[in-house]
């Protein structure tokens, strides 16, 4: 069945002034079928949240795209922008990690979430916005749309505030959502709450969804397959149960060990082993494998080249000199 | 160790008037109602609620920079709010603060020699050469090159920051560190590297740890007993285990059911 | 609301402040209106010492201060020695002029500056902004004065527009509609000079607060939900850079009495800048004092004007969050 979404060796760079352009994406390639989410696990600075952005274009000026992005076969990286105006909000949405600074601070929530109506449903009058606006405002979750649809963000709780940013990506129907860390900077009882309703939303609208974080728990409640990101490459590509319960790639292994797990009574079992070392720095390009400097296995090839990628078993890929490459 | 707990805290109350942002009507708010908790020296207590709960109201009355309208805090038999002047001066030393956002919490004009003797100057401790020793014995005890002193907080990433924000802290020798949300917005490997940073320096230093979060799951990996804290009030307390196997009140389970993952079926990397 | 009451309060004091003090200080100044006077040996002793006590100029100073107190209060704000007239009627007819000037000059240079700066901004380090910027840059070191000499040399060798003054000769006999065009044509000369003086500094702060605008996470989320280029410029990132325009816009409206001193004086333009101007070397007192008095209206205007302004376009400020 032909994917909704297709990535196909993706790079992206930032030039700045005077310094050697910086590689965020080094060859990323994968799809998104219908109806599916898929996770994409990393810490900060592998490049991402600039996975998303590159997605709908909208990197800032300064970056350089080469390979494909296809949406329902279309090619995204050379639409005119016009079209992708179109597109964006409609056919693919994206939620970002911090609400309070995507919303605008000097106008009411209502008006943010009609606006995306008007961009894109040219013909509803602005009564029949309102009404969307009240209808979808109540399916994030307000009970009282009216007197939220005359607030302004800073009225509102970090958690109603992504619940905005949710309606205004969902108000016009799009088939793939795009999630970038969305309860990162929540508390944990009111990340519980967005992504029960991410969940329920994704049931009812038949959402496809690409869900990016740091946390390895909240992908295993939210994605069915994981993408593991590291250095601007996929390293480790699975089902959400196979990647989580037996991880191929050492940093993917390293990571879950990271998880605080279900507690022990006695003390001394209370550690969290840590990984080694920090997350590699964008503006360095390694030779060779980028996670070898902080990998517990690591051979004398991993610091030659980088591996390639391979396929140990049916529907598993990973990028380390352990499977191959 | 003595029976008696290092920092003991009894019938706090806090409240404070505030302006309704949708009526005209000023409102008070409870912010703390009632609290008693007593932390043994050496242990790691953790103080777990949502945003609002009062967590950071209280952390802030226990280290002496906000008043409480009611009740007191003992620190190590003293009462904390009727010290003053030299007596005061060095109390302070023994209760050091770590914040959330580290890049807000450190002088960005500073150099990190600069930050981690900051707290030595205004105590007037040392000699400006024993100072800048103890800056270098710091650096490498927080696992950060000595070689960075003379960088700007600005080019140390987030966790290298938390590291630094640790050193300055330990700069007076404190009996007890009080760390509000530090872990979050962190990596998870930050977080876990940090982890064992704090328990490793628990046990060479001999301190006390106060830590304040939201994260339920995380705090039982580094918690010795575990208060759970709503709209101002501790509404359980207890051992991280017992809380974890049975839990007692709606609002311990509901921050048990919040944890992300507890219900998949997944190991995390154990089969 | 009660923001706004202070700052008018604040407005207040600074006029009664400003009052005291320019009388002091043109009080300090050596010599007086009489001055010349007394180098005249024509005029006797006691003819120079009947004026000045009929211009109340033997009283002192805090008396004086409260009879001028007064003749503001009838409206009259003093009395010029030079006319013969009360300051009000004096300065009322040079503030018009000027005021002509500099409102049409203030309207030009901002309705071209902000569709100006915002195609800059947004062509960042582009060509477009490269150009403009340079432009702006060449306009702003020339000195206003060269600027204006500048024009005034252009206009007599090509004699394309009316050179000086502000009304031809036989303005008298003309009919109405050709008098608006012969005022038109004579006051294009000064407007340009005080534009091209203006522009670059409003079109460079345009610039800049559109920059850091757009480059805010809400304009990146808007523009992710694919709201259109345009509507975003206009509802989401001008509403986002107007602060600190804001600012600047009152401040326009501050100077708009004392921006066009140089430009009047340069080509004849008889506004507020030259009656100033030969009142402070005439010692005309108390048109001095009105001078003053009235920019200073104008600076306290303009500041409030801005805050009323930042009052209703953040709602944040509005409900004392920020």
């Amino acid at each position: 069945m032909e994917p909704l979404l297709e990535v196909r060796d993706l790079h992206v760079d930032y030039f700045t002034d005077g310094m050697p352009p910086v590689q965020v994406l080094r060859g990323v390639s994968f799809t998104v079928g219908k109806n599916e989410a898929v996770g994409i696990l990393g810490e900060s600075g592998c490049g991402k949240s600039t996975l998303a952005l590159a997605i709908l274009r909208l990197l800032p000026f300064g970056s350089r795209v080469r390979g494909a992005v296809f949406y329902k076969s279309r090619d995204l990286v050379n639409l005119p922008e016009r079209e992708m105006e179109k597109l964006r909000g409609a056919e693919v949405s994206l939620v970002f990690q911090d609400a309070s600074s995507s919303l605008h601070p000097t106008l009411r929530v209502g008006t943010q979430i009609a606006d995306v109506a008007a961009a894109h449903h040219r013909g509803w009058s602005a009564t029949r916005r309102r009404e969307g606006t009240e209808a979808i405002l109540r399916e994030v979750g307000f009970d009282d749309a009216d007197r939220i649809y005359a607030s302004y963000p800073h009225q509102l709780s970090g958690g109603q505030q992504q619940r905005i940013a949710i309606a205004q990506a969902l108000i016009s129907e799009p088939s793939l959502l795009i999630a970038d860390e969305p309860t990162s900077s929540l508390d944990t009882t009111v990340q519980a709450e967005i992504l029960a309703l991410l969940k329920r939303l994704r049931r009812e609208h038949n959402l496809a969804l690409v869900f990016i974080s740091h946390n390895p728990a909240v992908l295993a409640e939210m994605a069915d397959r994981l993408l593991v990101v590291y250095a601007g490459q996929i390293v480790e590509e699975g089902s959400v149960q196979q990647v989580l319960s037996s991880p191929l790639h050492p940093f993917a292994t390293a990571l879950l060990r990271c998880v605080p797990k279900e507690v022990r009574h006695n003390k001394a079992d209370r550690s969290l082993s840590a990984i080694p070392g920090s997350p590699p720095d964008p503006a360095e390009t390694p030779v060779g494998c980028p996670f070898a400097p902080r990998c517990s296995g690591r051979m004398d090839i991993c610091g030659s080249r980088m591996p390639a990628e391979t396929q140990p078993e049916p529907d598993r890929k990973v990028r380390c000199f352990k499977y191959g490459g | 160790m003595t029976n008696e707990p290092l920092i003991r805290v009894q019938g706090l109350r806090k409240t404070y008037v505030q302006q309704q942002p949708f009526s005209r009507g000023k409102f008070l708010v409870r912010a703390l109602d009632g609290i008693d908790l007593a932390i043994r020296a050496g242990s790691s207590f953790a103080l777990v609620g949502e945003s609002g709960s009062g967590k950071s109201t209280l952390a802030l009355c226990m280290a002496r920079l906000e008043p409480p309208t009611e009740g007191k805090v003992w620190f190590d038999a003293q009462d904390l709010f009727s010290l003053t002047g030299p007596e005061l001066m060095l109390v302070r030393r023994h209760i050091q603060l770590i914040f959330q956002d580290t890049a807000a919490a450190l002088n960005p004009r500073f150099s990190a020699e600069e930050v981690i003797i900051e707290p030595l100057r205004i105590q007037s401790v040392g000699t400006r050469a024993e100072q800048r020793d103890r800056a270098v014995h710091l650096m490498e005890k927080v696992g950060l090159p000595s070689a960075w002193l003379s960088r700007r907080p600005h080019q140390f990433s987030g966790g290298q920051r938390q590291r630094l924000a640790i050193a300055r802290a330990l700069a007076l020798q404190p009996r007890s560190l009080i760390l509000d949300e530090a872990f979050t917005g962190l990596d998870l490997s930050i977080q876990a590297q940090m982890v064992a940073l704090l328990q490793n320096l628990q046990s060479l230093e001999k301190l006390t740890y106060l830590f304040i979060s939201h994260d339920l799951g995380l705090m039982a990996h580094v918690a010795d007993e575990i208060a759970i804290l709503h709209r101002g009030r501790i509404v359980e307390q207890g051992e991280p285990g017992r809380l974890f196997s049975n839990p007692c009140q709606p609002e311990t389970r509901a921050l048990l059911d919040a944890i992300p993952g507890r219900h998949s079926a997944l190991s995390f990397g154990q089969s | 609301m009660a923001y706004l009451l202070r700052r008018l309060l604040h407005g207040v004091m600074v006029l009664v402040g400003v009052s005291v003090l320019s009388f002091l200080f043109v009080q300090l100044a050596p010599g007086e209106f009489f001055s010349d006077m007394r180098l005249n040996p024509q005029i006797s002793p006691e003819t120079i010492a009947s004026l000045r006590a009929q211009y109340g100029l033997d009283r002192s100073l805090p008396v004086r201060y409260v009879n001028w107190v007064r003749s503001v209060a009838k409206g009259e704000w003093g009395y010029s020695f030079a006319y013969g007239l009360p300051v009000s009627q004096v300065i009322w007819s040079r503030a018009r002029n000027t005021l002509l000037l500099t409102v049409t000059a203030a309207l030009l240079a901002w309705l071209i500056s902000i569709p100006l700066g915002t195609y800059a901004a947004e062509r960042r380090n582009r060509w477009g902004d490269r150009v403009t910027v340079a432009g702006s840059a060449v306009l702003l070191t020339v000195p206003d004065l060269l600027l204006a000499l500048a024009l005034l040399i252009f206009a007599i060798r090509t004699n394309a527009f009316a050179a000086g003054g502000m009304a031809s000769t036989q303005f008298a006999d003309l009919g109405t509609f050709a008098k608006v065009k012969d005022v038109a044509a004579h006051f294009t000369l000064p407007v340009t000079a005080l534009v091209l003086g203006t522009l670059p500094i409003f079109f460079r702060h345009v610039r800049a607060s559109m920059i850091e605008a757009l480059a805010l996470p809400s304009i990146s989320a808007a523009r992710g939900h694919g709201i259109p280029r345009r509507r975003i410029l206009f509802r989401y990132a001008l509403p986002a850079a107007a602060n600190p325009l804001i600012s600047l816009f009152g401040f326009s409206i501050a100077s708009l009495l004392s921006a066009s001193l140089l430009v009047e004086v340069v080509m004849s333009w008889p506004g507020m800048g030259p009656m100033l101007l030969e009142a402070i070397l005439a010692r005309d007192l108390y048109v001095v004092i009105g001078a003053v008095m009235l920019s200073t209206l104008f600076l306290v205007a303009g500041n409030f004007i801005a805050d009323v302004l930042l009052y209703l376009s953040d709602p944040r400020i509005r409900q004392g969050a920020v």
